[in-house]
C-alpha cells in the first residue's frame, strides 16, 4: 500500500463511521431534563467559561505592551518640550546678538555706547583692582598678626611669670593661713556679739535677765549674713550669702551654750574645730593652744588656771 | 441544523428543560458518538453523555453565546472526559475498534469505503496519538467541528488547534508510511 497523502488522510478522517447510540439514551436523556428542576447555579460557578475573553487570553502580552505603549508616549512629549526649550534659547541668543548689533548702527551722532561703555568698565576695573589690592595687604597684616600673636602665646605657656620656689611657695601658704585664722577670729567675735545683741533685745522686750538665743538660726537679724557661719579654712562647710538657703551645713562654728546667761563668762560658747579658737560668753575669743577646757555640769569652761 | 444562539438564549431564558430537550434532540447523537470513540465502551460512553445533557442543563442560564452552540456542547462533553479520564487513570488508547462496532447502519459508499485497511489502520493510528492531538482529531474531523469552534471546546487558541492537527497529520503520515512497509502481520500496530 502506498503511502496515502495528506488530503487522502484527511477525507477519511472526515468520513470515519460514527457509532450509534443505544436505542433508549434519548428516551431516558429527555425525561431526566423534564424531570430535573431548574437549579439555579452561583454566578461562575459549575461549568467553566468556554473561551476566556480576550483579555484574559491576552494580557500577558498587553500588559509589558501597554507599559512600553506609555514610555514611548512620555518620552516623545518630552523630547518635544527639549526641542521647544532649544529653540526658545536659539531664539533669545539671536535676539541678544542683534540687539547688541543694532546699538552699534545707530546714526544720530550720539555718543556710541561701546565707546562709553569701554570706559566706564575700564574705570570699574580699576576701582575694584584698588580694592583688590587693599583687601590683599589687610590679609597679610593680618597673618602677620596671628603669627605675633600665636609667638606670644607660646612665649606665655612655656615662661609664666607667676613660678615660685618652693620657699616662696610655703611662704605664701603660711601668710594665707595666718590670714584664714584671723578671719575665724574676726569671725567668731561678730557671732560673739550678735549673741549679747539678741539677749539684751530680748531682756527689754521680755523683760527677763540677758539668756542667750536658742540655737543660731535665731540671730538671722543680729548676724546679717551667713557667711561669717563658715570658717574659711573649712571646705566641708561652705559658706552661702543667703538666709533661705541656709543650712547646717554652711556653719563650720559648734555652739555649746545654747540658752545661756552671761553670768559664766568663762563659759565656753562657739568653738572652731579647724583652728581650735573659742569664742566665750564674755564675747572674747581665744586660741585653745596654751589652754585647757574644763567639763562641768555637761557644760565647758576655759580653765584659767 | 445547528441552533441560532439567541434563539437558544431566549427559550433558555424561558423554560430551560425544553432548550435542554431541543439540545438533545440535536447534539446527543454526536455527543456520544464523540464520547463513545474517546471512551471504548458503550456503558461509559452513555454515563458521560448523561452527564453531558445534565451539566448542560445547568449551565444553559448563565450561556451568554460568545462560542457557537455546537462547540459550547463539546467542550461540556470534552471536560467532563477529560475529568472522567484522569479519575480512572486511563492514559492508553482504548483497545476495542470502535469504528467496527455499533457504526451507523446508513452507510453511504464512502463510509463502506473506511473500512478498509487503509481505514482501519488509520484510525488505530489515531487512537494512539498523544491525548492532546487525537482530541484535536475527533473534534475537528469526526466531529465536524471548525478550527474555532475545535479551539472554543478545548479552550486553547486557534492556532494551537492548527499547530496540534499538523503534528497529529505528520504522525500519522509517519506511521502509515512504516506501516505500509512492515510485514502484513504487523500493519495497523503503531510504531514506536
Amino acid at each position: 500500500m502506498s503511502t496515502p497523502d495528506e488530503q487522502q488522510i484527511e477525507n477519511q478522517l472526515r468520513h470515519s463511521p460514527r457509532p450509534r447510540p443505544p436505542g433508549d439514551l434519548k428516551a431516558r436523556l429527555i425525561t431526566l431534563a423534564q424531570s430535573a428542576r431548574q437549579s439555579r447555579t452561583p454566578q461562575g460557578a459549575a461549568t467553566r467559561n468556554l473561551r476566556p475573553n480576550f483579555a484574559q487570553r491576552w494580557w500577558r502580552i498587553l500588559a509589558p505592551a501597554s507599559f512600553l505603549l506609555v514610555c514611548v508616549f512620555v518620552l516623545g512629549v518630552q523630547q518635544k518640550e527639549i526641542r521647544n526649550l532649544k529653540q526658545n534659547i536659539q531664539t533669545l541668543t539671536e535676539r541678544i546678538e542683534t540687539g547688541a548689533a543694532g546699538t552699534e548702527t545707530d546714526s544720530r551722532g550720539q555718543t556710541s555706547l561701546p565707546a562709553a561703555g569701554a570706559a566706564a568698565e575700564a574705570e570699574e576695573i580699576a576701582r575694584l583692582k584698588d580694592i583688590v589690592s587693599r583687601l590683599s595687604a589687610d590679609i597679610s597684616r593680618m597673618e602677620q598678626m596671628r603669627v605675633e600673636n600665636q609667638n606670644l602665646r607660646t612665649q606665655l605657656s612655656t615662661t609664666s611669670p607667676f613660678r615660685l620656689s618652693p620657699e616662696e611657695l610655703a611662704a605664701v601658704e603660711e601668710k594665707q593661713a595666718v590670714a584664714m585664722r584671723i578671719a575665724c577670729v574676726n569671725n567668731m567675735k561678730q557671732l560673739g556679739l550678735a549673741v549679747r545683741v539678741w539677749a539684751q533685745s530680748e531682756q527689754e522686750t521680755q523683760g527677763q535677765p540677758e539668756i542667750f538665743p536658742p540655737d543660731i538660726i535665731s540671730m538671722t537679724n543680729e548676724l546679717g549674713t551667713p557667711k561669717i557661719l563658715s570658717c574659711p579654712a573649712d571646705p566641708g562647710h561652705l559658706p552661702t550669702d543667703r538666709w533661705s538657703s541656709y543650712t547646717d551645713a554652711n556653719c563650720s562654728y559648734e555652739y555649746l551654750a545654747p540658752s545661756a546667761t552671761d553670768r559664766e563668762p568663762t563659759r565656753v560658747l562657739f568653738r572652731c574645730p579647724i583652728h581650735e579658737n573659742i569664742g566665750l560668753c564674755d564675747g572674747s575669743v581665744h586660741s585653745i593652744k596654751g589652754h585647757s577646757l574644763v567639763q562641768r555640769d555637761g557644760k565647758l569652761y576655759l580653765d584659767s588656771n | 441544523m445547528d441552533l441560532d444562539t439567541n434563539q437558544l438564549r431566549t427559550l433558555a431564558r424561558e423554560d430551560t428543560p425544553a432548550a435542554t430537550v431541543h439540545l438533545i434532540e440535536h447534539f446527543y447523537e454526536r455527543i456520544y458518538a464523540f464520547l463513545r470513540r474517546l471512551a471504548g465502551n458503550d456503558a461509559d460512553a452513555a454515563d458521560l453523555t448523561q452527564r453531558t445533557f445534565v451539566r448542560v442543563q445547568q449551565a444553559l442560564p448563565s450561556f451568554a453565546g460568545r462560542s457557537s452552540v455546537a462547540s459550547w456542547v463539546h467542550s461540556i462533553a470534552y471536560h467532563l472526559y477529560v475529568d472522567w479520564r484522569r479519575a480512572s487513570g486511563r492514559t492508553e488508547a482504548r483497545s476495542d475498534e470502535w469504528w467496527t462496532a455499533r457504526a451507523c447502519v446508513d452507510l453511504t459508499p464512502d463510509e463502506a469505503a473506511a473500512q478498509t485497511d487503509f481505514a482501519r489502520a488509520l484510525y488505530a493510528f489515531v487512537d494512539g496519538l498523544e491525548p492532546g492531538l487525537r482530541e484535536s482529531i475527533h473534534l475537528h474531523y469526526y466531529q465536524g467541528l471548525t478550527l474555532q469552534e475545535t479551539a472554543d471546546a478545548m479552550e486553547v487558541a486557534a492556532s494551537t488547534v492548527k499547530y496540534r492537527l499538523r503534528q497529529a497529520l505528520d504522525e500519522l503520515r509517519r506511521n502509515l508510511s512504516a506501516d505500509s512497509a512492515a510485514p502484513a502481520s504487523t500493519r495497523g500496530m503503531k510504531s514506536t
